[in-house]
């Protein structure tokens, strides 16, 4: 008897203030997509594929150290030949289902072709739509705004190394 | 050999006097970088990156020499003591490597070699990870409007010179061991470039070995180009299927797709060096061209259908033919280059579950397939030396062979020997053949002389006395009684007849009087001559007067041949021998575990077979990875035999000629698809490894008939190629060998026996030819890079190195009839014609033309017919 009385007065009534207490907080929740956090500089989302600034050619050489760096292994690509004779992906795509975004792939590449950039909204109702290809992946040319990269390096064969 | 003693590292090594420093610590185990040393090449101490801090006894004491030496080519001697990872030998590599990559542009994510390139692995060990280097790099530019820098110098071969490091082992390759002269360096310093001579490309028969050799990727290949990283790639070791060699190979595979074939030293058979129709031959495995299903004739057209149905129809087919002709009515003939494995499936199909012994391989002759009495008991039917005994032989008399085109590394070595012992090439050919680049004499006699060219030589010889009475073991008595014999083969006679002037003959027979050793090499000429045996006891003859019968650098060799033709005779894919080349007598042993075997009459060899088909006593035949349509000397006939044929099956890669007219065709998978062994024509058993799954629903012929046997109630089990290898394993008489993983990287080796039996010397017979009565005679033999049919035309590669069909012709002939390079000819007699391209050969004799027999389009046994020894045409411009 004693038992009921002290949890009907003294345990719900504590329980509820906890309730009441979060209701008068301000929400941690944000009003996702109208309302977006803001991102941390560092974050790594869908990956882009660079180009050269001076005349849009693709900065990828298709040397495979990204596939070689990434855990996933996600990556796959197809080397060919172009028609003045230089190395290009034909195929290069990311599985972005298998991708960890661990970022190792940018890490690697010598080129500084490949980046993780900040789109995450790329959900999809097809697991075949998550096969990243070359055409996904390649930033626009010309380009809708400038690139948020700083490259180190910016024509594909400098005289000086 | 001299032995010596010194220390690397602190380690107490013996070595052979005369090997470098180098070689004394690979050995060993001890690791030293190197670009420029290659083993098969002489040391040049180009690249430095070897360097070795030595010292060496003077007096009792052991004096450091004053500066570090590079390893490849300083010699070891004896009390050395070497520091090859001291303080200061990693300092100075360091240093030569900071020079070696100055003007390296260090491209290594778009150069096909990153991955496997030895000056990336040794700048990762040794190399600082910054460059002090920030002047303007050397570059070779090819074309202003692309960053890249190559330059395509061959059909297989693609120069970037910004990446040579000059250590010249391209040019070496080509010039020292190769003999070839389209390779060499230009320019001066850091400006040397690597080059053909101007307006001349790289495409020599081994040029894919500089790509390999090549330390950097500034030699890359056309074919592998930019597809797949390598370390992407498995490599997995195979075996060619070309010729009867038996280059040891690694097959670059990523995702079930061969990409490369390369090198997989084997030293005591292509020491690493395969040539192009090895490397590229591969390509014919991923071919459209490829039989995916198999196929079965209804209302006269070839329809697919499954293997239940194909196999269904067989098995009917068999029993219907057994129930009204009995077994002799079924009968096989088979291709040589299928595995052993293969052939002894075939067998013991053939043998024990049907019971009939027709069976051959044999389809290259016109007549007379199997030697006489006379070459059997000389045993001249088995090659007894290696082929690296024949870097220890100071002469060769190579007759009749093409040996370049028909057996590459043989000839390589023939070439080594030549390059490091001044050995002495002699080339006796009815046409001129690639080798006489480096032979010391070349004759060409007229086509089908041989026998009076040989026995003329043999006569020569005794007539003169130039033999060495102790060495020959020749009584007086005997060579006066051959030379009665031999009374037609006089000087006069051999000299009109063979077109060889006097002099030369009696040049060649000093020089085979002189020599110490000489090996006599015959070839793909002599195998389908129609006096084979007669020139075979010819050279023994001359081997015998010149005291090579015995000896580990003397001998005869009968060379051509494709990959497993040993295999053939081997396993018992010929009508009166079983497995393992045991005559009947002998198959109590093979009862126990095959069964019943039909062993109280041999079965048809090729030509009865033939014949027997066109007499109705065959009706049921197989063909197995066999195109006999285009194989037998004799379109027409064997046309029209195979026609006859009630019910034929072809089990092929391709859709032949032959699978044409085939009732049922067979998907067959290459050699690539499933394990196995070929015996190269030394008798060296080596494994492939299955490294692709099989193409379409094609099946090795080994599988197809274990299937095949459960129908009739035989079940062999045989589940994989290693099951079968088991069951002949015992058979091979070496018993730690019971299994195919335990068959020795090089390969299992036979013991060898090299003496031949003294059996005195043998005038022959010369036979006069039946042929009709027309000008020119029709040689054919390999064009440049193919072998054989249908396969190697299937390679890209290859292709690009000569594409399409050619007749070659005399240029003074060319004269004669107003015809010029490029125009079509035909050529023509009573079998039938042939169309090409004329193709202007100057030293080719005026009477003979030569046409390569690989092309699908054009078939040399369109004018060959069976009924004549030779076959000659005439010549008639389009
Ligand atoms: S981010 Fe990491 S997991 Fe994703 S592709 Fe790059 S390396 Fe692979
Ligand atoms: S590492 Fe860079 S250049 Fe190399 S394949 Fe990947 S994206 Fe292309
Ligand atoms: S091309 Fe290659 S093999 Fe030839 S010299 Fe240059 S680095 Fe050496
Ligand atoms: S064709 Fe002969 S020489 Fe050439 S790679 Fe094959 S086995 Fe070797
Ligand atoms: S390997 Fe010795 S100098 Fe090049």
């Amino acid at each position: 008897m004693f038992k009921v009385l002290k949890e009907v007065f003294i345990a719900i009534p504590v329980g509820l203030y906890t309730t009441l207490k979060n209701f008068f907080r301000k929400p941690v929740t944000i009003q996702y997509p109208r309302i977006k956090t803001p991102m941390y500089p560092r974050y790594r989302g869908l990956h882009f594929l660079e180009r050269y600034d001076h005349d849009g050619a693709e900065r990828c050489v298709c040397c495979g150290l990204c596939a070689a760096a990434c855990p996933a292994d996600c990556i796959y690509m197809e080397g060919a030949e172009n028609e003045k004779g230089e190395r290009y992906a034909k195929i290069y795509e990311i599985n972005e289902l298998r991708c960890i975004f661990c970022g190792y792939c940018e890490e690697a590449c010598p080129e500084e072709a490949i980046f993780l950039g900040k789109e995450y909204e790329f959900s999809s109702d097809h697991r075949d739509k998550f096969i990243y290809t070359k055409e996904d992946l390649l930033v626009p040319w010309p380009r809708k705004k400038p690139s948020p990269i700083k490259f180190i390096r910016k024509t594909k064969r400098p005289d000086v190394y | 050999m001299d032995k010596i003693k010194l220390k690397i590292d602190g380690r107490e090594i013996q070595t052979e006097k005369g090997k470098t420093v180098l070689e004394a610590a690979l050995e060993n185990g001890i690791d030293i970088p190197v670009f420029c040393y290659h083993p098969c090449l002489k040391s040049i101490g180009a690249c430095r990156i070897c360097l070795v801090e030595i010292a060496s006894p003077r007096g009792d004491q052991i004096v450091p020499w004053p500066k570090l030496a590079v390893s490849c080519a300083t010699a070891a001697t004896e009390g050395m003591e070497v520091q090859t990872h001291s303080e200061k030998v990693v300092k100075a590599r360091q240093g030569v490597l900071e020079f070696i990559l100055a003007n390296h542009p260090l491209d290594c994510p778009t150069c096909d070699k990153g991955g496997e390139c030895p000056l990336q692995d040794t700048t990762f060990k040794y190399g600082l990870d910054f460059s002090r280097f920030e002047e303007r790099k050397r570059r070779f530019i090819t074309d202003e409007n692309s960053t890249f820098d190559d330059l395509q110098i061959g059909p297989e071969v693609i120069r970037n010179q910004n990446r040579c490091i000059h250590c010249y082992r391209c040019t070496r390759l080509v010039q020292e061991r190769f003999f070839e002269q389209d390779l060499g360096h230009y320019q001066r310093g850091a400006f040397t470039e690597i080059l053909p001579p101007p307006g001349g490309e790289i495409r020599n028969l081994y040029s894919g070995n500089v790509v390999e050799y090549c330390p950097v990727g500034a030699l890359t290949n056309r074919d592998w180009r930019y597809k797949v990283r390598v370390w992407k790639t498995e490599e997995i070791p195979t075996i060619c299927r070309y010729c009867s060699d038996g280059c040891n190979l690694h097959v670059s595979v990523f995702r079930n797709k061969i990409y490369r074939i390369q090198a997989n030293t084997n030293w005591s058979i292509d020491e690493g060096l395969p040539c192009d129709i090895g490397r590229y031959g591969y390509q014919f495995a991923h071919h459209d061209d490829r039989l995916t299903r198999p196929m079965i004739r209804k209302d006269d057209e070839l329809v697919e259908c499954s293997w239940n149905e194909a196999l269904t129809v067989i098995k009917n087919k068999i029993d219907q033919t057994v129930k009204s002709l009995g077994s002799s009515g079924v009968a096989c003939l088979v291709g040589e280059s299928l595995s052993n494995e293969d052939y002894y499936t075939i067998g013991r199909f053939f043998r024990s579950v049907i019971g009939t012994n027709s069976i051959d391989h044999r389809i290259y002759r016109k007549k007379k397939l199997s030697f006489g009495e006379d070459v059997v008991k000389r045993e001249l039917c088995w090659n007894k030396l290696d082929i690296a005994d024949l870097e220890k032989a100071d002469q060769f008399f190579i007759l009749g062979s093409d040996l370049h085109a028909e057996n590459p590394i043989t000839a390589l070595r023939v070439l080594k020997a030549k390059r490091f012992s001044d050995a002495r090439i002699m080339l006796l050919n009815p046409r001129p053949t690639h080798l006489n680049r480096a032979a010391d004499e070349e004759h060409i006699y007229s086509a089908y002389s041989e026998v009076f060219l040989l026995q003329g030589l043999v006569r020569l010889i005794v007539e003169k006395k130039m033999y060495d009475p102790d060495k020959a073991n020749i009584k007086d008595d005997e060579a006066k009684a051959f030379l009665k014999e031999t009374a037609d083969f006089d000087f006069k006679t051999v000299s009109e007849k063979t077109g060889i002037a006097p002099v030369d003959l009696e040049t060649i027979a000093r020089s085979l009087c002189e020599a110490e050793n000489t090996i006599f090499i015959s070839g793909e000429n002599v195998r389908i001559h129609y006096q084979r045996d007669p020139i075979l006891i010819s050279l023994y003859n001359l081997a015998k007067l010149t005291g090579n019968l015995n000896g580990d650098a003397s001998g005869i060799l009968m060379l051509g041949g494709e990959s497993n033709s040993k295999g053939c005779y081997l396993f018992g894919m010929r009508p009166d021998r079983l497995p393992y080349d045991k005559p009947f007598e002998q198959a109590e042993e093979l009862k126990s575990s095959w069964g019943e075997i039909a062993t109280d009459k041999p079965g048809y060899d090729t030509i009865d077979i033939l014949q027997k088909i066109n007499d109705e006593k065959i009706e049921c035949g197989f063909l197995l990875g066999l195109d006999a349509a285009d194989h037998y000397p004799d379109s027409e006939y064997i046309n029209n035999t195979l026609s006859k044929l009630d019910f034929m099956v072809v089990a092929d890669l391709f859709l032949t000629d032959t699978a044409r007219l085939a009732d049922v065709v067979l998907p067959i998978s290459s050699h690539f698809e499933s394990d196995g062994t070929f015996v190269n024509w030394e008798g060296v058993l080596q494994k492939f490894s299955k490294s692709i799954k099989n193409i379409g629903e094609s099946m090795p012929l080994w599988e197809i008939f274990s299937k095949l046997s459960t129908m009739f109630d035989a079940d062999f089990n045989f589940k994989t190629a290693d099951d079968i290898f088991r069951h002949f394993a015992p058979m091979l008489g070496q018993e730690s060998v019971s299994r195919m993983a335990a068959i020795p990287k090089d390969g299992l080796r036979s013991e060898k026996k090299i003496d031949y039996p003294d059996l005195g010397l043998m005038a022959v017979k010369y036979r006069k030819p039946s042929h009709e009565d027309l000008p020119l005679t029709a040689l054919s033999g390999n064009g440049d890079h193919h072998f054989s049919r249908n396969f190697s035309t299937r390679c890209e590669s290859l292709n690009n190195f000569l594409a399409d069909p050619y007749i070659a012709i005399n240029d003074k002939l060319a004269e004669d009839m107003t015809i010029s390079e490029g125009d079509l000819i035909k050529l023509e007699n009573s079998s039938g014609k042939i169309v090409a391209k004329a193709l202007i050969w100057q030293n080719l004799p005026e009477d003979v033309v030569f046409v390569p027999d690989n092309f699908i389009e054009v078939k040399v046994s369109m004018i060959r017919s069976k009924d004549n020894d030779i076959d000659k045409v005439k010549m008639v411009k389009m």
